[in-house]
């Protein structure tokens, strides 16, 4: 009984601090929202008895991921957001009311399968660093590889971009236009 | 799983992959040579890469030219003649590229060397994802490719449109992932946990899939996220903005490679789900309704435009409309007609390829003035007379007039209609082409039948490499319009 | 237990919803990019959840691959979001250039 009040508990957080993060008037409370939805999915997680997967969902996400974006809203000092797209105010609502479609379609969907899904074998389970590190390196062998690869074009990708070329000498580094 | 024959698996698989390890290696030989080079060597890097490129061509012929499907890496990605077709066109249209670039970047703040290598790693990912065959492959593949480009539309410095456009695409894409992720967990739960293509095909025939629903609506969001990356309507509004603001080579590589890559893809997807019978009419609808939707915007929205690179924008969701035609139809469901579908699909992403990347070609030739408004067009019939017969063959063969390349790949998409007895689907997809025809036209009148405008007067010459190159493609559209079987062989 | 395979699946749907919403109902970019990023956790969600209900590994592997490919892709996007104010910054400074000649 207790779990189920802590279960409820957390998807009322979840819930709140998702919508939170869409409604938020400043992007670092936005953020900070952000970081706790991630907690709480990765206490949904522990719940679920997969603690690897809360594990590296709080140092990954909560940790390295959110830590990025706290660093840019610093960093440009974001009070002065410039608006990215110009669209209508009924355009935005069209996207809210096709977005409340979707999830009360889905949401359907699951709830009309839950004795279904409630006869899975279901939380017993639980799967081991070994069995999931064989996985990688066999069946997955092809994405752990890749992987690597996608690091690197991600890295050369953010250095190119985020380079400043107000620096001087770094200024060198890019190609100077010819003149002819 | 008895490891010592896993890793004989494991070099068999890499071997097969080499066109996409040696592209992978000139990048990584892009990258060092640019960092260790003297600065006046710069002019060899597009050498390098296109080297690279021709080993990776040599690589493919040596390795996929017999056609038989094999499965590389456990399953996670698979060669057969379709994905042999793609990566052929993928690689010739990477080599065009490289010709193009080098003349496009003087005078602009583009670092040279992570501009030739992320076009290598954006052939690689293109390459990749046409092969996946695997949902976390898959995934990671169109990450893969999403990345490079995000970096590459964003990389000309001091010009606030191209990181604008960068980021658009940036969040249209990183949403599309995220339509994707989500397909492949609705996927992943109502096959009970497979993820290879095969596995999910038997899972359906096999009748262990007890919730259609579930799967379908898997296949829903799967499908929405391709839709983004291959600009189908309604998923098709980024593209104007990202096509006008972007550097117009990857403006050529973004509209012909990626589409070609996620269309090859997707009809994997198609074949996997084709022979079921149990899959639930709505999936065939949401294919029929883009393509019809995409064909209808793509047109309409095109004829209104005043500026060359965002119709072709338009005109690329057009082109995307029909050749979703085929696709449509195998799931009408018909699956007997999968090979024929197979073949148009593949004839016309090879078709549309080659009159995008001329005209796109022929624009990169003209930049800047020739990058903005059709406008500034009037008169190139006598001011540079050579690309702009290149311009109106283009135009032509995109519209579809015989005895081009554009009008035998028509035939062949609405031949598949005509014969999975959707003549609606063809009949709107030559009303279509009839509406194509004012705004493609309106390019031509402009090149011809206008006077330039005052102070117009001539226009700089391309150099060597992109002459070789327009020559090159303007050839190609009556070559494999006349000897189709050059490519299907 | 078994209540939470449902549940959770709901709420990955919603979580996702709220996500696609944000992208569609906010304006600014960084917020988002971050709505995306709630997506994605949705789709986490989803993931962890089938794979303890079936028993499966698969389902912790691709999570493990998901959650390095989004970091990446956060990498870039932000870095792509600092060249936004750079180029601008950069504009701005030019055209004060111009003015004062």
């Amino acid at each position: 009984m207790l779990i189920q009040i802590i279960y409820g508990l957390f998807v009322a957080i979840a819930l709140a601090s998702a919508l939170m993060v869409v409604v938020a008037r400043k992007a670092i409370y936005s953020a900070l929202f952000l970081v706790l939805t991630m907690v709480t999915i990765a206490c949904m997680f522990v719940l679920m008895n997969a603690q690897l997967a809360a594990a590296l969902q709080i140092i990954v996400y909560a940790g390295a991921i959110m830590v990025l974006f706290l660093f840019v809203i610093m960093l440009l000092n974001l009070g002065r957001q410039p608006p990215l797209s110009h669209r209508s105010r009924p355009v935005r609502w069209l996207g809210l009311v096709f977005a409340f479609g979707i999830a009360l379609q889905m949401g359907a969907l699951v709830f009309s399968m839950k004795n279904m899904l409630m006869a899975m074998p279901g939380g017993a389970a639980s799967i081991t660093i070994e069995q999931v590190a064989r996985l990688i390196l066999t069946d997955y062998l092809y994405a752990f590889e890749m992987v690597s690869v996608l690091l690197l074009i991600a890295v050369v990708g953010a250095v190119v971009l985020a380079r400043r070329n107000l620096v001087q000498g770094v200024e060198t580094m890019i190609e100077k236009p010819d003149v002819e | 799983m008895n490891l010592n024959l896993f890793y004989f698996h494991v070099v068999d698989s890499l071997l097969l992959t080499s066109p996409l390890l040696l592209l992978m290696i000139a990048a990584i030989v892009v990258l060092a040579a640019d960092v260790m080079m003297p600065r006046d060597w710069r002019g060899a890097l597009p050498w390098i890469a296109g080297i690279g490129v021709a080993a990776s061509s040599l690589a493919l012929a040596g390795t996929g030219i017999n056609g038989i499907a094999l499965t590389l890496f456990n399953g996670a990605l698979v060669i057969d003649r379709l994905t042999f077709l793609s990566d052929a066109v993928i690689l010739g249209g990477a080599l065009y590229l490289i010709a193009i670039s080098p003349r496009w970047l003087r005078g602009r703040w583009v670092p040279q060397g992570e501009y030739y290598a992320l076009l290598l790693f954006a052939t690689m990912a293109m390459m990749a994802l046409a092969h996946s065959n695997e949902l976390l492959a898959l995934f990671l593949n169109f990450e893969l490719l999403s990345i490079s480009f995000y970096v590459l539309l964003g990389i000309e410095k001091r010009n606030p449109r191209s990181s604008e456009a960068g980021f658009k695409y940036f969040i249209i894409g990183s949403l599309a992932a995220a339509f994707l992720l989500m397909g492949i967990v609705f996927i992943f739960g109502a096959t009970g946990g497979q993820t290879r293509f095969e596995a999910i095909a038997r899972a359906l025939d096999g009748g262990a899939v007890r919730q259609p629903l579930f799967m379908a609506v898997g296949l829903g969001l799967l499908f929405v996220g391709f839709a983004f990356k291959i600009t189908l309507a309604p998923f098709h509004m980024y593209a104007p903005d990202v096509y006008d603001g972007a550097p117009t080579p990857v403006v050529a590589a973004l509209a012909t490679g990626t589409k070609v890559a996620g269309f090859t893809a997707l009809f994997h997807v198609v074949e996997m789900v084709a022979r079921w019978k149990g899959l639930p009419v709505g999936v065939w609808g949401a294919f029929y309704a883009a393509a019809v939707a995409s064909m209808v915007v793509g047109n309409v929205g095109a004829v209104v435009q005043p500026n060359i690179k965002r119709l072709l924008a338009y005109s690329s969701i057009a082109h995307s409309g029909y050749m979703m035609i085929p696709l449509a139809v195998v799931l009408a469901p018909r699956p007997d007609l999968i090979g024929a579908a197979r073949d148009a699909v593949a004839y016309y992403l090879l078709a549309y390829t080659i009159m995008t990347l001329l005209a796109f070609g022929v624009i990169s030739t003209l930049a800047p003035e020739g990058e903005g408004p059709i406008a500034a067009w009037a008169g190139l019939g006598r001011r540079a007379p050579m690309r702009a017969a290149f311009m109106a063959l283009a135009m032509l063969s995109l519209i579809g007039l015989p005895p081009t390349v554009g009008f035998f790949g028509k035939i062949a998409l609405f031949g598949v209609a005509i014969d999975g007895a959707h003549i609606r689907l063809a009949v709107i997809g030559i009303l279509a082409s009839v509406v194509s025809v004012s705004y493609y036209l309106r390019v031509v009148i402009a090149i011809y039948m206008s006077e330039p405008a005052e102070g117009a007067g001539r226009v700089g010459f391309p150099n060597a490499a992109q002459t070789l190159a327009l020559v090159v493609g303007a050839v190609c559209v009556f070559v494999f319009a006349i000897f189709p079987w050059l490519y299907s062989g | 237990m078994q209540y939470m395979i449902p549940g959770n699946l709901i709420l990955a749907v919603a979580i996702f919803a709220i996500g696609a919403g944000g992208v569609l109902w906010r304006r600014d970019a960084i917020t988002m990019f971050m709505c995306v990023e709630l997506m994605f956790n949705a789709a986490n969600l989803g993931f962890i959840t089938l794979t303890q209900s079936l028993g499966r590994p698969e389902g912790v592997a691709i999570f493990l691959f998901v959650i390095t490919i989004a970091a990446a892709e956060a990498a870039v996007g932000l870095a792509l979001f600092i060249k936004i104010f750079d180029d601008r910054e950069k504009i701005d400074a030019e055209d004060l250039n111009l003015l004062q000649r």
